[in-house]
């Protein structure tokens, strides 16, 4: 059976319909939704308003840095490329509970748990996806005071085809 | 212009009979292009030094002869991949598989599974199916990830019949649940001629393809990353006998790459528990690495046939050997496995499932080991405290008495 190879976008997708599908553990009842506007997450919560629905807006994103692609032969290699899932937090904060911060920290990293549980189960890889390796997670950007953007930074590996001679 | 070394691709093939075309590799025929991560190549066992003889001069000398044979190891690191499909039906035999099989001599694609199949249980340890092929000694996996019953994780079968298992499923599984096939490669020594490859590393500059021909299995490392940073990896030597240059196209546009599909170790599952004991026992390794040591013998006859003088007729394997080498939570169990020395020692047998996702699932059994190496101590590893310790694998006595049933190690695709 010849090897499968596999695209970004391909993964990109498969990873955005998977984060679609997780019933969040706490305020299970506002699932994440895929952002899919001519800008950047980041670039739209700046311009949007500050409304509930930006709660759990995600995208998911090639993040910074790759790594030397290992060429299989002329027709495939394996590429491990960084990729982001980004989601909003409005600060909105009777969303969160009991109305403080300490709340929001709580389902901010309750879902990035369950997106990087998601994302590394080999039963949600794409086929020709071999890996999907979360990294250590950072701190949420709470630069903008009515929104915080938590940035789940994964490495995934995948056989990408190339035509070379 | 010279290429890029790294635009290289390996082709393989078994030889009818052993090194068939060492004296015509351009007759080397090729049926797969393996999907590998790295190649390399010990230098020749042939070579050339200088003569020896006195000069006037003391800054002089000269060339000598080509001494020995032109012979040496070769290997190469793949992914470890799966059966690449369902194995919720009948099986396909993939590169991996027959390299594997034939390099350890034994090999059953035979099992099917399927949903439905099973029809009665009665216990943990057993239960009646219809509808699929299990084998005496063999390996399969029931259910899904989570089922909190079989989970997923690989059982070895000891009686077919009755649906037997010696390790122990989770909870009794349910007549729901999925049965998954699974490839068995294992040492077998009821026939021990190995059955010989050729390997073709070219390059795209014309005439850089190198032809690797009466090649054997000579040693396999399985790596095992636990720690969610990079998949399994298969590290491949073999010894060749014979090796040339001989021009081939490269890319090899007849052959397509072949199917590779593998999963990081997660979800799986490392049953441990005394020899002969079924009950599910996990441990949870922080580090596993499997090593097969393999040996090969050369048989020689005044005459074998291919080239005009050429001794050796065949290669027979002799010892397949597994070591299995991990890092786990410290615990004074280890200590009482080495105070258990000689005619008292315990035995224990191991199963790893490395994933439990259909058509990437692969894993081990080694149904009778025992502790060898020092003493285990105390080490630190990801800030805890641990324990290296090493189990040698060897023959099973229990049933069933046949090679696959025996071996001392016992790989599964699924």
């Amino acid at each position: 059976m010849p090897l499968t190879t596999t695209t970004f976008h391909a993964i990109r997708d498969q990873m955005a319909t998977k984060i679609a599908l997780i019933t969040p553990s706490f305020v299970p009842e506002r699932k994440f939704a895929r952002s899919k506007r001519r800008a950047t997450l980041g670039a739209w919560v700046q311009s949007a308003a500050k409304g509930e629905a930006l709660f759990r807006a995600f995208e998911v994103v090639r993040g910074d840095g790759e790594g030397e692609p290992i060429h299989i032969d002329a027709s495939a290699l394996l590429r491990t490329m960084a990729v982001t899932v980004n989601v909003a937090y409005p600060m909105l904060l009777a969303i969160y509970g009991s109305a403080d911060l300490d709340d929001v920290e709580k389902v901010v990293r309750s879902d990035a748990a369950q997106i990087r549980d998601v994302l590394f189960s080999s039963g949600n890889y794409v086929a020709g996806q071999q890996a999907a390796f979360p990294q250590p997670l950072p701190e949420p950007d709470r630069s903008d005071p009515d929104v915080w953007l938590q940035s789940i930074p994964i490495n995934v590996v995948f056989y990408e085809s190339e035509t070379l001679v | 212009m010279p290429s890029s070394y790294a635009l290289h691709e390996i082709l393989y093939a078994s030889e009818a009979s052993y090194a068939e075309n060492v004296t015509s590799p351009s007759s080397n025929t090729w049926t797969k292009k393996l999907p590998i991560l790295s190649w390399d190549s010990d230098p020749p066992t042939q070579e050339i030094g200088t003569d020896g003889s006195i000069q006037s001069r003391s800054n002089e000398s000269r060339q000598g002869f080509k001494l020995g044979r032109p012979g040496g190891e070769i290997s190469f690191t793949t992914l470890w991949p799966g059966h690449g499909t369902t194995t919720a039906g009948a099986l396909t035999e993939n590169w991996f598989q027959d390299l594997l099989s034939d390099g350890l001599g034994g090999s059953d694609a035979t099992q099917v599974g399927g949903a439905a199949l099973i029809t009665g249980v009665t216990s943990a340890t057993q239960f009646a199916q219809t509808g699929g092929t299990l084998v005496n000694g063999g390996i399969i996996r029931i259910g899904i990830k989570g089922d909190t019953r079989g989970d997923g994780q690989a059982v070895v079968v000891s009686d077919a019949s009755t649906v037997t298992l010696m390790t122990a499923t989770a909870a009794q599984v349910s007549t729901a649940d999925t049965i998954f096939a699974a490839l068995l490669a294992y040492p077998r020594e009821t026939s021990n001629v190995s059955v010989s490859k050729r390997f073709l590393c070219g390059w795209t500059d014309t005439g850089a393809q190198y032809h690797y021909m009466g090649c054997h299995l000579s040693g396999l490392t399985f790596n095992i990353p636990l720690d969610g940073s990079a998949l399994p990896t298969v590290q491949w030597r073999y010894q060749y006998a014979y090796w040339d240059r001989s021009a081939v196209t490269i890319p090899a546009t007849s052959l397509a790459l072949e199917e590779a599909e593998a999963a990081p170790f997660a979800g799986g599952s490392v049953f441990y528990n005394t020899y002969g004991t079924a009950t599910r026992a996990v441990l949870n390794p922080l580090e596993l690495q499997l090593s097969l040591d393999i040996a090969n013998a050369v048989e020689y006859a005044p005459y074998a046939g291919q080239a005009a003088d050429q001794t050796v007729r065949a290669i027979h394997r002799l010892r397949c050997v597994p070591t299995l080498s991990m890092v786990c939570r410290w615990s004074t169990d280890f200590d009482a496995l080495f105070t258990s020395d000689g005619p008292d020692t315990t035995h224990k047998h191991i199963l790893v499932t490395c994933n439990t996702t259909d058509g990437r699932s692969v894993g081990f059994y080694m149904p009778r080991c025992y502790l060898i190496g020092g003493k285990p101590s105390i080490m630190e590893h990801s800030g805890l405290t641990c324990q290296r310790v090493t189990f040698r694998g060897r023959e099973s006595a229990l049933q069933p008495a046949n090679d696959l049933g025996k071996s001392a190690i016992r790989f599964f695709t699924a």
